[in-house]
This record gives C-alpha cells, structure tokens and sequence, in this order.
C-alpha cells in the first residue's frame, strides 16, 4: 500500500474535484483557493508527479491551443486506486471523529 | 503581447525532462499572462523567473532515455567515483589524508601569513601614515635613525599643508617606573609619553574612555586593557589614580584595546610635555594628505629643516634630511638605530611563503601520483564508457569531477580541523589569530577559487592521462611494470623539497643552539636578576648587599640601572672624543663598583674596581672596541672619559673583553661601565651571584632579606639565564613552527610514498613470485623494489642540496654570530631522508618479498 502525505491528500483531493481540466495552474489555484496558502506551482507540479508515479492519478496530454504559448495542457484524473484511497482516508476520519467527545473551549 | 524572459526558459530547456517540459513551460506562460492583466510587465516577468527557477529540482531533471543530458553523466560518473573510491578504502583514505594534512598546514601558513602582513594596517589611513627618520653620526657616517629631535614635530605641523596631522612617541629607554595604586605597587615597563595628537593618527579600540581626546585632561594616561585588569581588576578604570615613582599622579581618562599586530606597543601612555632644549629624541609619526608626492615632500622636509633648525646644537650629529617611512612597511622592512622595538624581518615572510608553497606542491604531487596510480585501475571502466559512446572529454571531465570533489572534500575537512586546532596553534606560535575573523568574504571567494583551482590543476593531469588511453592500448597499460616518468620526476621532486625543509630544519636548529651555548663574556647560569621596583631599597643598595653577603653561598652583589641582555633599556651617552670637539655615542651601563666582579666579566688590562679606593667612584671601565673607538687600543688605561649629558668624568681603570651585552644578532658595540654611586635611585636592578648549584636554596634567604627592606614591592626575580633566552624568543618560535612544517611536510611526501610502493608491489606482485621461484633471494627482492625508489630520493638530494646550501648561507647572513654550515649538515639530511625513505616503504616490501609465490600465484 503506497502512503500518502498531508500536501499529496490535499493535491489529490483538488484533482479529484475538478472534474474535466485538473492541470498545474488550475490544481494550484484551487489548492491555493481552498487552503489559504501561497504553494508554488512547481512544488504542484512535484506532488502531481510523485502522486502519478504511485498510481493515484493518471495523466493525458490535452490538445493544443493558441494559449499558453502553443503549449498543451498536462490533465489528470483520479484513478480507480486514488479513489479508493482518498474514500479510506475519509472514512478512517469520519471514525475517529464521531468517537471525539464535544469539547467546549 | 510581452514576451516572457527568454534566459529562464532556456535554462529549463537545458536541465528539464523533455517529458515534462511542454506542461511545465504552459503553465508557466498561462501564469505570466494571467499575472501581465494584474500587474505591470516587470513584475510579471520576475514572477514568471521566479518560478520557472523553482522548477529547478530534482523530479523535474532531465534523467530520461531521450538525449544524455548533463545531470545523468555527472551522476553516474559520481556514482562510479564514489565506488571505485569505497572499493579502495585503503588507497582513498591515503590519499585524502595526505591532501587533509597538506591543506590544513597550509592554511595555517596562510594565516600566519595573513596576520603577520596585517601589521599596523588597522589604522584606518595607514597608507597615510609615515615616520620621520633621519641620518644620525656616530663615528664617521651618517646611519639612519628611527627617532628625530623633539623640536621638528611643531614647525612640520604647523608650516606644511601636504602634513595633516603630527604626533611623537617619546620611548623613555631608561625610565621603568614603579606604579602604585591603593597600596600595590608593581615595576613596570612599555610605560611612553606621547602627543594627545597621536590618537588622532593612531586608531584604537577604547573600552573605557572619557569624552573627546582623553589625552586633553591634565595629567591623563591611557593604559591597556590588560594593565586596567592588573590594577584596577573589574572596577571602572576611568578617573582612577595611578602613583608613579611614588610622587607623579596621573589620572587614567582612557584604556585601550592594543592590537597584537602593532609595531608600538605600550602599556601605558602619558602626555609627552618636551623641554625646551632640542635634548629630547622621539618617534616622529605624521599622517600626510592623501595626494601627497612624499620625495616631493621629502625634498621640501630637508629644505624646511635646514633652515629652520640648521644652526641648533643637535644640528653635527643629524644629516638634516628627514626620509618618510612607511608605517605599514616598518614591520618587516625597518631595522634602523633606535628602532621601537626589534622588528621582524621580510626573510621571515619570504621564508613562510616558501614554506606555504612546498607544502601545497608535495601535497599536489601526492595528490597527482596516488592518483594516476590508482587511475589505472579503472582502464576497464573507462574502456566501457567509451565502447558505449563516451568520448574523450566527457571522460576527462568526469575524472576531473572527481578530483575536484575530492579536494574540496579534503579542504573542508582541513577547515574544521583548522578551527579545532586554532587555541593550540595560537598557544604555540605567540599569536593571537581568530581564523574564522580572517576569513571575510573575500578571502571566503579566494579561498574557494583557490581550492577549485588546486583540484583542477592537479586532478587535470590524472585526468588527461587516463582518458587519451585507446581501447585497444588498453591492455598493454594494465601490464606495464609500473615505471612512468612523469611520476618518477614528481616523486623526485616531492623529495627534493622535503630535503630542502629537513637541511633548513637542521640549519635553523643548530643556529639556535649556538644562541644557547655561545660562550658571551660573563656569567649567565649563576646570576639571579632582582627588579628593584622599591627605590628605598635602591638607595639603601650597600646595606642590602651587605645583608646579602651574609649568607655563604652569596658570591657577590651588584647593583646596576640594567644588565646584559637588556640593551634598549641602557644608557646609550654623548662622549667627548679623544681629540678635539667631536662627540661619540656609547651604550653604558650605570652601575654600582660591583658589577663587572658580579657578572665575571673578564679584563684584558687594568683592574677592577676597588671599593676600598675612594676615587674609584669616579673611573670607570671601557671594553676594547670603545678604546679603539676613542683611538687609544692599549694604553687607554688612566685616559680619561668624559659623557657630556650626564656630566660623568673619570678615569678609564680596566679595559673588558668585547663581551656581548645585547643579542647574538648584533655585533658588539662599545662600552663604558660607569659607576653613579651618586644616582642611587638609578638602580633599577640587583644581580645576585650565587655559588653553583644551590641557587634554588638561597632565593627564600634573599626574598626574606628584601622584605626586610622593602614593604610594599614585590619580590621579583629571575635567572639572568632565562632573561637572555627571551631575547631569541622570535627565533625559538619561529624554528618551532618551521620544524613541525617540515616534520608535516615529510610526513606527506611519505604518505605519496607509501601509496605508490603499495601500488608498485601489487603490480609487481607475479614479478617478484616469479622471480622467487626461480630462485631470488628475499635480500635481492627487497633491493629490487626499494632500490627504485631509493635512486628516486638520492637524486632529489643531490638536486636540493645545492639548492639548500644557498638558501641557508643566505638566511645566515643575517646574524653577526652564525654556525658554519659545513658537510655534515647535507651528509645527516641525506642520510635522514634515505632512512625516512626506507623506513616507508621497507616493511611493507619485505613483507612482499617473504610471501609464498605459490599462494601469490595460484589465483591466476
């Protein structure tokens, strides 16, 4: 079973809920949207990577555009075993969360 | 539309996957663009550099099959190196150790180096600084003297604009005043008198100072931190008192930090109040204008000084042409009369550095030898290297790599140690030396470049070497016996120069010895120096002695203003010549009757002095050179001697044999010994004789005698012996330093030697069991392998001796009493490096050489 860390759930989250166009500058942003921090996009492009070669996500090449210089787009997919991984994750934390007892701070 | 940069793009094309770089170089311009609608052109363009350099990382590198980038030969070439390093250990850890030892010696030198060329350069207008020096007559010729007539510093500052700034430094050599404060009182030296305008030409730190020139108070001293300690301990030094010669107050207003690197050094400093009289000599500093043209300025000095103080009574014994000296060259270069203190000398810099030099040459050559020797062994990895496409170059530099690590590996090691051994080696060497303040980011960048540039240059014939071999040549390398010119060249070298640093050793030591064991004309193991800091007891000397002499093994007793050895503290008096109204200077001791008795100094015509004998107050003694000097040679007894400033006449009762008073340095000078039985309070010392042997056992007796007459001083004594050893107390040191450079320096090259034997032997290895089958004697095995090196080490000597011969002959130049260098020297450092050779590589040969050829020969 391939680990996973804290900025690799969370990039892979992103992914995961972007549905049609998950590529470097739309991951980041959203990352960037959603946790309040200023991450860089190539420590992105690092975690995408790294989260690829475990096998969580898969890659496809885009098509080409008049944008971004000609450049195509990188776009990514949860696979069926990140699916699987971030539904484990949760659910270990949905159990543990509703054995905490109500605090009052 | 602006485009973005174009460099960082290109660097990203050059290190970056070509997997990734498309997505990489999209996203990054959908970013730009984006940034180019938010924000001005050149924000966006340093956001879109900044993050295309982060892109710079190790996931994104280029290590895919497609072209072979840059990244993938330097780490498989690491990787490789590292192994082949690690399969090694043994020869790895030579040869790194030979380059930790090497690189750690000579940044020691450097620094070393660094602090002694950092000499009175803290001033922050040193350049500017100069000293006004001039011609004084003592006989017939004019030799420069390092101080000038008191009265020249007030026309300089005041009619010159090129003169900035005048102060003097007035060195009272006869003044060791005894300082007092609440009830303690100590006898101390380096105690000067300057102008408050000095501290405007020299900076010092101030820890403790009053407001504006703390000379400007009445009756102020600075004092360095070191005597504010001694007296005043933790206490707040300023507006204390301090009593000197028990009547003068003076009040402290500053201390001072004294850099160790100062040419003028004090310990304490009051303000010089000259007389009127042109009597006073002094240290005449002046900071000039920076476009200054000094002979211009020089030229205008004699012109001003001839007029103005032409017709003064100093005027006969002055050239009237005041030189300016460089304050930064006073250091190494000055060696004038009346110097400060002794100076260093430019040899000593010269000798450093070729010290620094051989060290990082054998270092070098150890470097280049272990390594084409061991290189040899990876023939086979570079042949596959090549058969899969490398070419010559790329080999090249890969080894070059390498080596090139491996120095910068060795030089950060050596620095840590550097750091680690830095207390020791300021212990050892008298200095005070911060080596992590040495290094400003300067030096930081030379050092880097330096070490860079010793890994290249030494890894680059290594390198070349290997990889022009061909492929198909390739074998009959691996079994060439192991001879190889160049190599033998550089071991020839490496053994060249260590025999140069042993005969330099050898000489430094015997010269020092010759220090030690000259024979000087008088008594140093059986006297004990007392400093007399209690002027009570120097008036009462006769009783003192008396008391003394009570105790049998007390020979005699004398008092005198100074002894041998402490020739800037004598009186140095104006004599009327034999004829007519010239004057001559003689160094002269001030004394009591007693002292040439007490001291054994041996006459050569006439008699001592006789304390029986009233008028005896008033002879005195000469040593031959001062009656040649007064032109009389035999007959000068019952002439008569007359010191102009001190008014003291007598009648010359003995001549002396030319004895030495002051260091081994300098020739003898004249003398007088004049008793001032009148001057009681100039008896700054009492030199006791004691029977041999049992000066141990009578110190309590005398230290008992002196309290009895002195309440508040201390008792403060030493064996003459000891006070003589200070004065080649330079000397000593520096032939410590150079004698562990050259144990280092040897130790290297036998580290190069013990490396390439090894590798010899393993080479050999089929050689000798061969030979052993057929019959060789281990003897004629032994002579075989080590003979080869042995004819190495015979013609570096004979190369180096010359060499060394001419060197040492120089550097003895410098001393009026010097070893003669004969053969034996050359015959004890050749057969020292023989044996240091032998010693090496014997066992390890012979060990060889016993070894069963079957077994040796059976893993073929």
């Amino acid at each position: 079973m391939q680990t996973l860390g804290n900025l690799e759930e969370m990039v892979l989250l992103v992914v995961a809920s972007i549905e049609t166009s998950a590529y470097g500058v739309t991951v980041t942003d959203e990352y960037n949207r959603i946790s309040q921090k200023n991450i860089s996009l190539s420590a992105v492009h690092t975690v995408l990577r790294r989260l690829e070669k475990k096998g969580f996500i898969k890659s496809v090449m885009g098509g080409a555009s008049s944008e971004r210089g000609g450049r195509r787009k990188r776009l990514y997919q949860i696979s069926k075993t990140g699916y699987e991984i971030i539904e484990l994750v949760q659910m270990n934390r949905q159990k543990l969360w509703a054995r905490i007892p109500k605090f009052e701070f | 539309m602006v485009r973005p940069p174009y460099w960082p793009t290109l660097i990203l094309n050059w290190i970056c996957s070509s997997e990734f770089l498309e997505e990489i170089e999209g996203d990054l311009i959908e970013y730009y663009e984006r940034d180019l609608q938010h924000t001005n052109k050149w924000r966006a363009q340093y956001r879109y550099t900044v993050n295309a350099l982060k892109f710079i990382n190790s996931s994104n590198l280029d290590r895919g099959s497609g072209r072979v980038g840059m990244f993938q030969l330097i780490s498989s070439s690491l990787k490789t190196g590292y192994r082949n390093a690690f399969r090694n250990r043994f020869y790895s850890l030579l040869n790194l150790s030979g380059l930790i030892i090497g690189l750690t010696s000579f940044f020691f030198v450097i620094a070393y180096l660094i602090d002694e060329l950092s000499y009175d350069r803290y001033h922050p207008s040193a350049d500017h600084i100069y000293r006004v020096i001039d011609g004084v007559k003592f006989d017939d010729d004019f030799t420069t003297g390092a101080i000038v007539p008191s009265g020249w510093a007030d026309g300089f500052g005041s009619g010159i604009p090129e003169i900035e700034e005048v102060g003097r430094i007035h060195q009272a050599t006869r003044f060791n005043p005894t300082i007092k404060h609440s009830n303690r009182v100590f006898s101390e030296t380096g105690f000067i008198f300057i102008d408050s305008t000095l501290l405007n030409i020299f900076h010092y730190q101030y820890p403790y100072k009053k407001s504006g020139n703390p000379l400007a108070y009445p009756n102020a001293i600075i004092i360095t931190e070191k005597m504010s300690e001694k007296y005043f301990g933790s206490s707040d030094p300023l507006d204390q008192v301090l009593i000197v010669n028990g009547s003068q107050n003076y009040v402290v207003t500053g201390v001072i930090q004294m850099p160790d690197n100062n040419s003028f050094k004090f310990n304490f400093a009051a303000l010089l109040i000259p007389p009127k009289e042109d009597r006073m000599w002094n240290h005449t500093f002046v900071r000039l204008n920076p476009e200054t043209n000094v002979p211009e300025l020089e030229s205008k000095l004699e012109t001003f000084t001839k007029v103005t103080y032409g017709e003064r009574p100093y005027a006969v014994r002055q050239s009237m042409a005041p030189k300016l000296q460089p304050l930064t060259s006073i250091h190494h270069f000055s060696n004038l009369k009346f110097e400060y203190t002794p100076n260093s000398s430019i040899t000593y810099i010269y000798m450093f550095i070729a010290i620094g030099l051989i060290i990082i040459v054998i270092t070098s050559i150890n470097f280049i030898n272990l390594t084409t020797a061991r290189a040899s062994t990876r023939i086979k990895e570079m042949g596959i290297r090549k058969v899969v496409g490398a070419v010559k170059g790329q080999i090249t530099i890969q080894l070059l790599a390498e080596n090139v690590l491996l120095v910068i590996l060795a030089s950060i090691i050596s620095l840590v140690i550097l750091f680690l051994l830095n207390p020791a080696f300021n212990q050892w060497t008298g200095k005070e030396i911060q080596i992590f303040m040495l290094l400003t980011p300067i030096r930081w960048t030379i050092l880097i470049l330096g070490v860079v540039i010793l890994g290249l240059m030494s890894g680059l014939y290594p390198a070349m070497s290997l990889s022009t071999y061909s492929i198909g040549r390739q074998k009959n390398v691996l079994q060439e016996p192991g001879r190889n010119t160049i190599r033998n060249v550089l071991v020839m070298g490496q053994f060249a120069l260590s025999t140069l640093m042993i005969i330099g050793a050898l000489v430094i030591d015997r010269q020092l010895n010759l220090f030690q064991n000259t024979e000087l004309g008088f008594e140093k193991m059986t006297n004990v120096i007392l400093r007399v800091a209690d002027k009570e007891v120097s008036k009462k000397h006769e009783s003192f002695r008396n008391e003394l002499l009570l105790n049998s093994a007390v020979r005699n007793v004398s008092f005198t203003q100074t002894f041998p050895g402490e020739r800037e503290k004598m009186a140095v008096l104006v004599y009327k010549a034999a004829v007519g109204d010239e004057t001559t200077i003689i160094p002269t001791f001030l004394t009591d009757l007693h002292f040439a008795k007490t001291l054994g100094i041996k006459l050569t015509a006439g008699r001592y002095f006789d304390a029986s004998r009233p008028d005896d107050k008033n002879n005195c003694l000469i040593n031959r050179k001062a009656a040649e000097l007064m032109g009389w040679s035999d007959e000068a007894v019952g002439k008569e001697m007359h010191a102009i400033d001190l008014n003291l006449k007598g009648k010359v009762i003995g001549i002396t044999e030319n004895f030495n008073f002051s260091s081994l340095h300098n020739d003898i000078e004249p003398l007088v010994i004049f008793p001032v039985l009148q001057f009681p309070q100039a008896f700054n010392v009492a030199i006791v004789n004691i029977e041999p042997g049992q000066i141990t056992s009578v110190i309590p007796f005398i230290e008992e005698t002196w309290k009895k007459f002195s309440v508040e001083s201390p008792f403060d004594y030493a064996l003459l012996d000891d006070n003589l050893k200070s004065l080649y107390l330079r000397d000593l040191s520096l032939g410590k330093v150079f004698r562990a450079f050259v144990i280092l320096s040897v130790i290297i090259s036998c580290i190069g030697l013990f490396g390439l034997t090894l590798y010899t032997l393993e080479r050999r290895t089929k050689e000798i069991s061969v030979r052993k089958v057929l019959g060789a004697s281990v003897s004629r095995i032994t002579l075989l392998i080590s003979g080869d090196f042995l004819k190495l080490v015979l013609v570096a000597n004979i190369v180096a001796i010359p060499l060394a011969y001419w060197l040492a002959a120089n550097w003895l130049n410098e001393f009026s009493y010097r070893i003669d260098l004969g053969a034996d020297i050359f015959i004890l450092a050749l057969l020292l490096s023989l044996f240091i050779a032998l010693a090496t590589i014997f066992f390890i040969t012979l060990k060889k050489a016993l070894a069963n050829p079957a077994a040796q020969l059976r893993s073929e």
